[in-house]
């Protein structure tokens, strides 16, 4: 019996077997669902979104201790501005090379908020004054979701859009500005949703994932939810544990129903096009 | 700078993910917002929510739409832009033939000379012998006169 050559993947030559045959080496480099995503990723990557939802509930609740006057808007601008400045020390003294180059900027655009926001708050506190408070609170609802979805957790995606999230966000924050009782709490709480939406963000783009975020940021929620209603409370944990192990868990057990096939035909892949050009740059 | 991609990136198997959750999760609160007792949505002190009027006008509103944009708006639109049998549009376009004879390129042998050394190697000397090319090659695609075609299946 005479013994075949062994099979090889080529067209250039002139094999003894049939045209259809396919050996069994034939798949013998391909690939599913190379690098899966483990239960640990997961859970850490879900924090960014509780984060943000942690910072969207702190606003709100911000907003139902001005409207019910449980606090003097004085105090939460005497304490957010507080943290806000710790939290400015920190990020210049940790991640800015000349501080001294940045502060006169930044005390001028601090300056310039506070000039302006002073100035046209009557105007903000007014402006959608005529629409009725059921409206306003679905619209800060609608707006809330819109900021979450187009937010930029980190992973790069076309639909994330900072743009879009900022001005959802700041829209939100005049809509309910309208409803408390004076202009300076609408500045109160328009430089709140400054400090949250966009400084805040800016920070923890920076400290990435931190437990020295996360905790405190639930507990405090949890504790003035508390105080103000227990059922949103539970609503809130309840969303939290969904958000935050539900989802990730979920996400690990589905991995195994994608079917993504990787192999040599591949095309080449850039593994990060944005890293590659940065460091061109420098 | 991310682009719309079809490849599977991780950030397009957690976006498509976070997607089918919330798209399930905003069904379910849809579902319970349009069947549950209104008082039980008072009794926790939910009071901002819309008359649940919405949930079921809405949607109707919207299968209204498509079913007259499908079966009323497209159709007729359709049969507007189609014109009548009578109509001369219907036999004859843009693309059709006037002239009975194309005008094909046929250089004039006797113009053509050449100062080549190599006369195997001219390239005039080729388009002298053009002429049988033309003749023979296939015509360009265009459309044929209906009256043409009549002509040439039923009076012959």
């Amino acid at each position: 019996m005479v013994v075949k050559k062994p099979w090889r993947k080529i067209l250039y030559e002139n094999q003894p077997y049939p045209d259809n045959y396919t050996d069994d080496s034939f798949l013998r480099d391909l690939r599913t669902n190379i690098k899966p995503v483990s239960l640990g990723e997961a859970l850490w990557g879900a924090t960014l979104l509780l984060e943000e939802f942690c910072t969207v509930v702190a606003f709100v609740l911000v907003y139902v201790y001005l409207y019910n006057e449980w606090i003097q808007p004085q105090s939460i601008f005497t304490i957010s501005s507080v943290f806000t400045a710790l939290g400015f020390v920190f990020y210049r003294l940790v991640y800015s090379k000349d501080v001294q180059v940045n502060l006169g900027h930044d005390l001028r655009t601090l300056l310039i908020f506070m000039v302006f926001g002073h100035l046209f708050s009557p105007v903000l506190h007014t402006l959608t004054d005529t629409v009725s408070t059921d409206t306003i609170y679905t619209m800060t609802f609608f707006m809330m979701v819109i900021h979450l979805i187009f937010f930029d957790y980190g992973v790069s995606a076309a639909i994330v859009s900072n743009s879009l999230s900022l001005s959802a966000a700041i829209f939100a924050s005049i809509c309910l500005a309208s409803r408390l009782s004076s202009a300076y709490h609408a500045f109160i709480l328009i430089t709140v949703a400054v400090e949250l939406f966009v400084l805040f963000p800016l920070f923890r783009s920076k400290i990435k994932k931190s437990f020295y975020i996360i905790g405190p940021l639930v507990l405090s929620d949890v504790y003035f939810l508390m105080n103000s209603s227990v059922l949103f409370m539970i609503v809130f944990i309840l969303t939290g544990v969904f958000i935050n192990i539900g989802c990730p868990v979920l996400f690990v057990r589905y991995q195994k129903y994608k079917s993504n096939i990787y192999g040599p035909w591949d095309e080449a892949i850039v593994d990060d096009a944005d890293s590659v050009i940065e460091g061109r740059n420098k | 700078m991310p682009e719309h991609t079809p490849a599977p990136t991780p950030s397009r198997a957690v976006y498509g993910f976070a997607m089918f959750l919330s798209f399930k999760t905003f069904f379910i609160l849809y579902l319970a917002w349009a069947v549950l007792p209104e008082e039980w949505f008072k009794y926790v002190g939910i009071t901002c929510l819309p008359q649940r009027y919405w949930a079921v006008a809405i949607p109707i509103f919207l299968l209204t739409v498509l079913a007259i944009f499908a079966f009323v708006i497209y159709p007729n639109l359709g049969l507007f832009m189609t014109p009548s049998v009578d109509d001369l549009r219907t036999i004859k376009d843009s693309t059709c033939v006037r002239e009975n004879k194309t005008n094909l390129l046929s250089p004039k042998n006797s113009e053509i000379k050449c100062s080549c050394k190599n006369e195997d190697r001219c390239f005039k000397n080729f388009e002298r012998n053009c002429g049988d090319y033309v003749s023979k090659a296939i015509p360009v695609l265009q459309d044929l006169n209906i009256w043409e075609v009549s002509d040439h299946l039923y009076f012959k």
